[in-house]
């Protein structure tokens, strides 16, 4: 009894869906595109976070279908029996799909499709591919952000040559465009084959700061270094920032590379702030970067409240002696001195030393007038522009906007204090053991934390608040510089403590 | 100790081993390298100096030759150099003082002729 009852029950079942269920009319198939929008797609490698994203498929009349998806297009043949629809797939790796016709919405699987004219179904494909729909809150923060740096460098002249580039990048690098995982448009920084990851390649290699550092040796006269050597060590008291910060970097629970590259935010150099980072944790490079120059640019803010905290008025009207003269000997043995001094103790630095004091060198021999011009203007212009661009379109919010990099700004802005204060409270001991006209105004002890020339014209200027006849631009000059050296070699002594 | 804030932790012990003896010494070579520097670049000026040093103290019989004795201020070297900035600049070549007037003969020509001008009445 059993069985004759399945066998009625399945006869019923076959002739319901063959003879009396209304069977698919293919003009309704074929007259337009079958869209679907559904959640699911991740935006790339790295995030997990989802997208809704549109799939079409459009049946022709000579039986084939196109599928076209997000990452892959799929032909087909279709069949009706009945009222399902058989989609079988030219890719043998598909299987067949059976679809069915409800409410007038095509389902297949958990998917419904609405049927749409050929028109609108390219605008809606259109309006997909522009910024609207792909913006995020993220987004429109970074923008605010990189208007915010051009207002600063065009109103308040904050370091505009690296602040107006940078700003320009983050607007490019969170202008929101169509992405998902396995999908490349080539447009993003992060897009393998895209013009600006190729422009980016030179920030995550490494090649920008020795080119930059080219340039900086080729602009930079080390005579007021030269002719009073010990306020070079004010250059490396400074750089208890980067270690400081590298300490704390651990204490939050960054790994020791990832603490290393960060630590070097307190050496105020933004290429070698970008070199370490390139070679330690090439992950966190545009968090760095962006860290490293806007305290730079910030530096007429941040220092001058701990200058006047720790330095006192006295000590501010401390008249330093004129440096002496030196002689041109002295400048071409400089950088070939310091070439095989500094880089014997740390070769890792080499690539920044070498350069910086090869542009030194071309300088001051005097013979390679055309090789110093190019190296300090028109090398260092165009590495300048590459930089800045790459390095603020690096900022794309998806990966930029997370909790590490707000801990490496906070981080960034610690070490230039705590560098700053460094520097001045060496000052302040170095001048108990100097006597006489041989005393240093502990001003000066700020400029060791290179960020040349910005920390060495704040010091020029709180020493005119205290006395306007009292000029330390050139005194500060000398920390300032050999800043730039002591961040080199300290970036050198992190990368072979920790790569 | 570890706390967390957000999805960062706080690991005091992180930083108490390996960490603490990279960071003081990667300072203390820093430091090295500086005041090596400072060592040789101290020492450079007299070795560069001794001749000079030896033959002053000859010639003017003096028991010590100070720093001041050998080498010129910077700021005292700066207007130095404007001086003869400013000298150089203002100087011109020598004139002969000789004035020539020299004198243009013109050639005829009929295109600057006054006679075929168009204010010239037509003869009848």
């Amino acid at each position: 009894m059993k069985k004759l009852s399945l066998i009625i029950f399945i006869i019923v079942a076959f002739l319901g869906n063959s003879t009396f269920a209304s069977s698919v009319e293919t003009n309704s198939l074929t007259k337009g595109k079958w869209l679907n929008k559904s959640d699911g797609y991740k935006l790339n490698a790295n995030t997990d976070k989802t997208v809704e994203r549109y799939k079409a498929i459009t049946f022709s009349t000579d039986q084939t279908f196109v599928l076209d998806s997000v990452k892959v297009k799929y032909n087909g043949e279709w069949s009706v029996l009945g009222n399902l629809i058989y989609l079988e797939f030219n890719d043998s790796n598909v299987k067949t799909k059976i679809a069915k016709i409800e409410n007038d919405l095509l389902v297949i699987g958990k998917d419904a499709y609405n049927l749409r004219s050929g028109a609108f179904a390219g605008l809606v494909n259109f309006y997909e591919f522009t910024g609207f729909p792909n913006a995020t809150p993220g987004h429109l923060l970074m923008v605010l952000i990189g208007i915010f740096f051009i207002f600063l460098a065009i109103r308040y002249n904050y370091e505009p040559l690296l602040l107006i580039p940078i700003g320009v990048g983050i607007i490019i690098g969170n202008i929101p465009f169509y992405q998902a995982e396995g999908f490349n448009l080539q447009l993003g920084i992060y897009e393998e084959g895209s013009v600006m990851s190729y422009l980016y390649f030179g920030v995550r290699q490494g090649i920008y700061p020795p080119l930059i550092f080219l340039g900086i040796g080729a602009m930079t006269d080390f005579s007021s270094l030269i002719s009073n050597p010990k306020l070079m060590i004010l250059g490396a008291a400074a750089q208890i920032g980067i270690f400081l910060t590298f300490l704390g970097a651990l204490v939050l629970g960054f790994g020791p590379a990832e603490a290393g590259a960060i630590g070097i935010i307190g050496g105020a150099d933004g290429p070698t702030a970008i070199f370490l980072s390139s070679k330690l944790a090439p992950h966190l490079i545009g968090p760095i970067a962006i860290a490293a120059y806007s305290y730079m640019a910030l530096v007429p803010i941040i220092q001058p409240p701990f200058m006047r905290l720790i330095v006192s008025k006295k000590e501010r009207l401390i008249r330093m002696k004129p440096p002496r003269s030196v002689s041109k000997l002295e400048k071409i043995m400089f950088p070939i001195v310091g070439l095989l001094l500094t880089a014997y103790i740390s070769p890792s630095a080499l690539p920044l030393l070498g350069m910086l004091f090869f542009g030194n060198l071309l300088k001051e021999s005097t013979v390679t007038n055309r090789l110093a011009e190019t190296a300090r203007n028109s090398l260092i212009d165009i590495v300048t522009i590459l930089l800045g661009i790459t390095v603020g379109a690096s900022t794309q919010a998806d990966v930029f906007l997370t909790s590490q990099s707000m801990w490496i700004f906070g981080l960034g802005a610690l070490s230039f204090v705590v560098a700053t204060c460094g520097g001045l409270l060496f000052a302040k001991l170095m001048n108990v053991f100097l006597k006489g006209d041989n005393k240093i105004n502990p001003l000066i002890g700020a400029a060791g934390v290179s960020a040349v020339p910005d920390s060495a014209r704040v010091v020029q200027h709180e020493g005119l608040k205290a006395d306007p006849t009292n000029h330390l631009l050139m005194h500060a000059m000398a920390p300032n510089v050999s800043g730039v050296i002591g961040s080199a070699v300290a970036a050198g002594i992190l990368l072979s403590f920790l790569m | 100790m570890i706390s967390v804030i957000g999805d960062m932790g706080i690991n005091l012990s992180a930083a108490a081993g390996s960490g603490l003896t990279v960071a003081l010494v990667g300072w203390l070579i820093v430091f090295a390298a500086l005041v090596l520097l400072v060592i040789v670049f101290t020492q450079i000026p007299k070795l560069i100096y001794y001749k000079t040093r030896k033959e002053l103290k000859q010639k003017t019989k003096q028991a010590i030759v100070t720093n001041d004795d050998l080498q010129v201020a910077g700021d005292v070297s700066a207007a130095i150099s404007t001086a003869l900035y400013l000298f150089f600049n203002e100087m011109h070549d020598e004139e002969s003082n000789v004035i020539t007037i020299k004198h243009v003969r013109k050639e005829y020509s009929p295109w600057s002729s006054k006679i075929y001008g168009l204010r010239v009445w037509p003869r009848k």
